[in-house]
């Protein structure tokens, strides 16, 4: 099908495409496309940041004096471990769908917003989660040294 | 360049992930107040009080300063990426150009801040390998190599 000289020009989001599409102006392509690249070093640095962290807490393991020591390691590799795999599982499909969107997929599009949702509301749940950690550890803390304070 | 379409569920997705930047980004500034408070705090105590190690205290405090630099950006990032998405509901072309503008920008800060994550645990391995920092820092790291 060609293009009919007599339709209206197609401007931004005001027009669309028809059939409620909205054609998505070209500089705001660029910019979503313009994250690909870095959505694909991310990948990079949080793979290599993995096995850096696990001999990281290894070695300071090795050298604890104090059992405290030994389970802290422990407990932030425990806790750390599973939360670096997950973000490095939502940066992947973010990074492999913008690849697709700048190697000229234009339904690519769509789920590069759809990762990018899903990163944002990732990031918001375990920042809702470390709040809460963070109130009960300093609720507890508080509460710990009252009781011990008492006579 | 190909051209790209939204559909209006792209549109909603792009509304729903306002909501969590806007907290996002309301959390990145609280967490700039409490670095710079942190910060100064410890530079404070690493001058007035005579503990041992007080160098390491001063180094503490840089870092805090470091890190509410960092969140003020991911928070101004994040905030004007909300607010574009927020003046899509007038359809506006400008708005989106502004939005994914800022992600983009997020994304560049987030590369910078895993690198620096990294060189960070990098330079953790080796004084804790030498001998130098018997007891490290944290391992496991927040997403992003951080």
């Amino acid at each position: 099908m060609g293009v009919n000289p007599f339709d209206p020009p197609r401007t931004d989001l005001e027009g669309g495409a028809g059939g409620g599409e909205h054609a998505m102006p070209a500089e705001a392509l660029r910019e979503l496309v313009g994250t690909a690249p870095w959505a694909r070093w991310t990948v990079w640095l949080v793979m290599i940041s993995i096995p850096l962290n696990v001999l990281n807490a290894v070695l300071t393991m090795s050298k604890a004096k104090t059992p405290f020591e030994v389970g802290s390691q422990v407990g932030s590799l425990v806790v750390g471990l599973p939360i670096t795999i997950v973000f490095l599982l939502l940066y992947r499909r973010y990074a492999a769908r913008a690849g697709e969107l700048a190697g000229g997929e234009p339904r690519a599009a769509s789920e590069v917003i759809d990762a990018q949702r899903s990163l944002f509301k990732a990031y918001g749940i375990f920042a809702i989660i470390a709040l809460v950690l963070v109130v009960l550890m300093t609720t507890l803390g508080i509460v710990g040294a009252m009781m011990r304070g008492r006579p | 360049m190909t051209e790209v379409s939204l559909s209006e569920a792209d549109l909603r997705n792009l509304q729903r992930s306002r909501g969590w930047a806007r907290f996002l980004a309301v959390l990145g500034f609280l967490a700039t107040v409490a670095c710079a408070l942190g910060g100064v705090a410890m530079a404070v105590a690493s001058r007035t009080l005579a503990v041992p190690g007080g160098a390491a205290i001063g180094v503490g405090a840089a870092a805090m300063v470091v890190g509410a630099i960092a969140m003020g950006f991911y928070g101004v990032f994040t905030w004007r990426y909300a607010s574009a998405v927020a003046a899509l509901q007038g359809r506006q072309g400008p708005a989106l150009v502004s939005a994914f503008r800022n992600l983009r920008y997020l994304w560049t800060f987030h590369v910078i801040l895993s690198g620096l994550g990294l060189l960070f645990t990098l330079g953790s391995i080796v004084a804790t390998w030498m001998g130098w920092m018997p007891s490290s820092a944290g391992t496991g790291g927040p997403p992003g190599g951080g």
